[in-house]
């Protein structure tokens, strides 16, 4: 079944200087899919997503998502379409400063009017499965940028979504706290089946997906499958990315 | 965690960011509480209708009005520092709806918190402020008393403002542009432009404005000028055209013109390139462009605080002279030749005097009252008796021929080129049977103002000879050298003869006029000052709130000059002079503007206001030094703590 379908999409930003940051973009992704988007710096990943999150509407072309084009509904049904449908993961995890672990979690479940009964039962769960449930009281500033991730991670499905969309989640993390992230991307994809798309620039973090899309310019590059090692998958997106001419600094970006 | 839950933990956790808010709400609602607990006390509300209730409510509503401005402006700012957490939260699933429940929710929770504290402050310090209020009235003491109206009525207007803004603002949110939400409040890598013409603009109006405040001082000196003068002055409704270009060109001061400078200090590489010029020159063009609004309104709020304080203090330092001016006897007793009472009532008044031990002078003039053809009275009165006051008075002996007279003025203000009956050539006695020839104007007000309009004074010879009489009056004045302490005298005279009896006879004295105008004036002293604390305060708040909504986003930019070396020294030379320019700009421009306002305020004073201008400027000068160098350092501990990691 199709979650995501994007037909010729293209993004021009600017209003006299134009920019295209995306250029007929087509793209299927099936239920229970993990996959990944990568590209130098610049080609556009993140407007991808954003196109794709129903946050950045594209300038021409269609978004389905669930066989259903968000950017058609109104403001309070997009909200709804959100809330109960897509799971958000970004680079600098977004937390609500004010909140503690806990109660960002289950910001999602609050925001639809859950009962504080279910919500305590989605939180343990959710919690167990991330490993964090001995720092669910704990403020933002009390945790390490792992823990941070994990959170964000936990709040991104605590409401089962359909699609779980991360920008970079691993880029702010150093490789020991990205690798555990990434094997929970893994795990919560193949025991949720959680369709997951992530934009990444780190080739490790990439090998752990089904499938890597490139983009270069805004324009569709290349795509590969995994096999069966993820060892070979990486060796063939590091080839990917040699081919793709991005600088060597992108490899291994580290932002201030 | 319900919705409700959440709301309430946001306000409850983030008290850094909702502090700053909080504050300034409970400052503006303590002091609309403290001036209604004045406005409602029992005894300043039973003189109903008076000119301090009337003044005490005007400030009552300039306050109110200020409120709104200014809880409106903090809650803006407030709620640009917290845009990235409503990204956060729409992106997470909240619908708009539910968002601007959000904020009103905090808002109201905030503005309920903000009532209670603020009119608890306010009960503690409204006592303070009857007493001042009393000392400055006399009225002895105004009693402290549980004041029930204030309360309801602070309570129940800030509750209006709250719930109006907690309505409105909501939809400044920009709920669908998610992603400019994210990123912050905004972005520090875009072009900024500016506009020469526009920036030409803000030097014409602001010329302009103040060359029509000016523009009276600057008659006679050249008839071009002259023309230009007149008209001016011919121009309807002057002062609001003058204003309104100077609020325009304060404006476009803010919005171009410093813009305009600060890139020629850019092109200019010897100066842009020199230490850390590059820093806070290239960071304070984005400062002044994002903050436009902020600085424009605290350069127009400290220019009417300066003005309004200069004012009354000018005002009040000169009543004593004015009600001189006003009576130059201390005690006057008029009688129309009908009051049969007349001897007895002047022999009540004599008696009362020495009674109580006053050393007097006592001048008697005879007047005669006409008609003129144009139905305008005219008063007349003769040389000798004139003289005789004039002695008192320290004015020249007058010796007129019988075909000449000396017109007086009847009000202190007294202005020949505007004064119609003082600008007479000649006057018409008896029905055009006697012709005068007007042979100048007496410099002062010979019994008190408004007394005896259109008087002219003639020779003896041709005062006998006046054949229509419409009305004779006798007019007594005392020259009391201790006038000051005549109250209770007058007090005491006041139960016998009353204020006067309509045709009959009425009188009028120095003390009464002196104390009214005295409890005025403090009274106006007080409202301006307080006032004008109020919208400095306000105005030095505004600076501290952005300063504290930016500090957020600084932070990143110093981590990153730290990192490449930026000493923590250089930092300081950076921050302290944007600082600087944010604080002093305004304050400077507010002076200059204060300035020309005082020009205006000095033709309508008939006094130089100089001397006040320069005590107010100086006083706000040490106060806005204090301000800055407490901010500064507030806001530079605050990045230390970032340099040192
Ligand atoms: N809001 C925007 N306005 C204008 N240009 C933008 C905006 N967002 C992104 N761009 C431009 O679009 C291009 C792609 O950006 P982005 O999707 O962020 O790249 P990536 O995430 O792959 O690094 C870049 O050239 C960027 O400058
Ligand atoms: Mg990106």
């Amino acid at each position: 079944m199709e979650i995501l379908k994007l037909k010729h999409i293209s993004k021009i930003y600017g209003e006299r200087v134009q920019h295209s940051a995306l250029q007929d973009i087509n793209l299927t992704i099936e239920k229970g899919e993990f996959v990944g988007i990568m590209g130098p710096s610049g080609s556009g990943k993140t407007t991808l997503l954003n196109v794709i999150s129903t946050i950045d509407p594209p300038t021409s072309g269609e978004v389905l998502l669930n066989g259903e084009n968000p950017y058609k509904l109104e403001s309070s049904q997009l909200a709804l379409f959100r809330r109960r449908k897509l799971g958000f993961v970004f680079q600098d995890f977004n937390l609500i400063d004010t909140l503690t672990i806990g109660e960002n979690i289950v910001l999602p479940l609050t925001l639809d009017g859950h009962q504080v009964s279910t919500m305590d039962k989605k939180l343990q769960e959710v919690a167990q499965r991330l490993n964090i449930e001995n720092i669910l009281t704990k403020r933002t500033y009390e945790i390490s940028g792992g823990q941070a991730q994990r959170t964000a991670i936990a709040r991104a499905i605590i409401h089962s979504p359909l699609l779980l969309l991360a920008d970079e989640p691993t880029g702010n993390l150093d490789s020991k706290a990205a690798k555990d992230v990434m094997v929970l991307f893994e795990k919560i994809n193949r025991e949720t089946g959680v369709t997951t798309v992530m934009v990444t620039h780190d080739p490790k973090s990439a090998s752990y997906c089904h499938r890597v899309i490139f983009i270069k310019d805004g324009r569709f590059y290349n795509e590969i499958h995994r096999g069966d090692s993820r060892r070979k998958f990486y060796q063939q997106i590091l080839d990917v990315l040699s081919l793709l001419g991005g600088e060597a600094d992108d490899l291994s970006a580290i932002r201030l | 965690m319900t919705f409700r839950q959440f709301a309430f933990n946001n306000v409850k956790r983030n008290t850094r960011v909702y502090l700053a808010y909080f504050l300034s709400s409970v400052f503006t609602i303590m002091v609309f509480f403290s001036f209604a607990v004045n406005l409602f006390h029992p005894v300043i509300a039973s003189r109903r209708g008076g000119a301090i209730e009337l003044i005490l409510g005007q400030t009552e509503v300039a306050i109110l009005v200020f409120s709104v401005l200014f809880v409106f402006i903090s809650v803006n700012a407030f709620l640009k520092v917290r845009s990235k957490e409503f990204g956060i939260l729409l992106i997470l699933g909240m619908s708009p709806k539910q968002l601007r429940r959000l904020v009103f929710l905090e808002n109201m929770l905030i503005g309920c918190v903000a009532i209670i504290v603020g009119i608890t402050i306010g009960l503690v310090f409204s006592k303070l402020f009857l007493m001042l209020l009393s000392s400055l009235l006399s009225y002895g003491s105004l009693s402290f008393y549980f004041p029930v109206k204030a309360i309801l009525l602070t309570a129940g207007v800030f509750i209006l403002i709250f719930l109006g803004i907690s309505a409105i603002t909501p939809r400044i949110i920009r709920t669908n542009s998610i992603i400019t939400l994210l990123k912050g409040v905004k972005k520090a890598n875009r072009e900024i432009k500016f506009s020469i013409i526009q920036s030409l603009a803000a030097l014409l109006l602001l010329g302009s404005g103040y060359f029509m405040a000016l523009s009276p001082k600057l008659y006679d000196l050249n008839p071009f000028l002259d023309r230009v003068v007149l008209f001016i002055e011919r121009l309807p409704y002057t002062e609001v055209i003058l204003t309104t270009f100077v609020v325009i060109g304060t404006y476009l001061f803010f919005s171009q013109l410093s813009i305009l400078v600060l890139h020629r200090l850019k092109e200019n590489k010897k100066f842009y390139l020199k230490k850390t010029n590059m820093l806070w020159v290239s960071d304070l063009i984005y400062r002044i462009r994002d903050n436009t609004r902020m600085l424009f309104l605290v350069t127009v709020l400290s220019a009417v605080a300066f003005t309004a304080i200069t004012g009354v203090y000018a005002l009040s330092s000169v009543v004593k002279d004015e009600s001189l001016k006003d009576n130059p006897f201390a005690l006057t007793f008029t009688s129309y030749s009908s009051n049969a009472h007349e001897e007895e009532q002047i022999k009540i008044i004599e008696e009362m005097l020495d009674s109580h031990g006053f050393k007097y002078e006592k001048y008697k003039s005879e007047v005669i009252k006409q008609t003129a053809k144009d139905n305008q009275p005219i008063h007349i009165i003769k040389q000798s008796d004139y003289n005789n006051r004039a002695a008192a008075l320290g004015l020249e002996q007058e010796v007129l021929d019988k075909d000449q007279a000396l017109m007086v003025p009847v009000y202190v203000r007294f202005d020949p080129k505007r004064d119609k009956t003082l600008s007479q050539k000649n006057i018409a006695l008896d029905n055009g049977e006697i012709n005068l020839e007007v042979a100048g104007v007496a410099p002062k007000v010979i019994f008190y103002s408004g007394l005896f309009r259109n008087l002219v004074v003639v020779s003896d010879e041709t005062y006998e000879k006046i054949k229509n009489i419409q009305e004779k009056y006798h007019s007594y004045s005392y020259d009391i050298p201790d006038w000051l302490n005549t109250l209770e005298v007058t007090e005491k005279l006041r139960e016998e003869l009353g204020v006067g009896e309509p045709g009959r006879y009425y009188w009028s004295t120095r003390i009464e006029g002196y104390i009214l105008e005295n409890q005025n004036k403090k009274i106006f002293l007080y409202v301006g000052f307080f006032l004008g604390a109020i919208f400095f305060l306000g105005a030095g708040s505004f600076l501290y709130f952005r300063l504290y909504t930016d500090l957020n986003q600084e932070k990143d930019k110093y981590i990153g000059l730290a990192k490449i070396g930026l000493s923590f020294q250089e930092m300081k030379r950076v921050a302290g002079i944007q600082i600087a320019v944010l604080f002093f700009v305004p304050y400077i421009l507010a002076s200059i503007h204060t300035y020309f306002a005082i020009a205006v305020l000095q033709t309508v004073l008939y006094s130089s206001v100089l001397k006040q201008f320069f005590v107010v400027i100086g006083a706000f000068l040490m106060l806005n030094i204090i301000y800055y160098f407490s901010v500064r350092s507030r806001y530079l501990n605050y990045l230390k703590g970032f340099t040192v990691r």
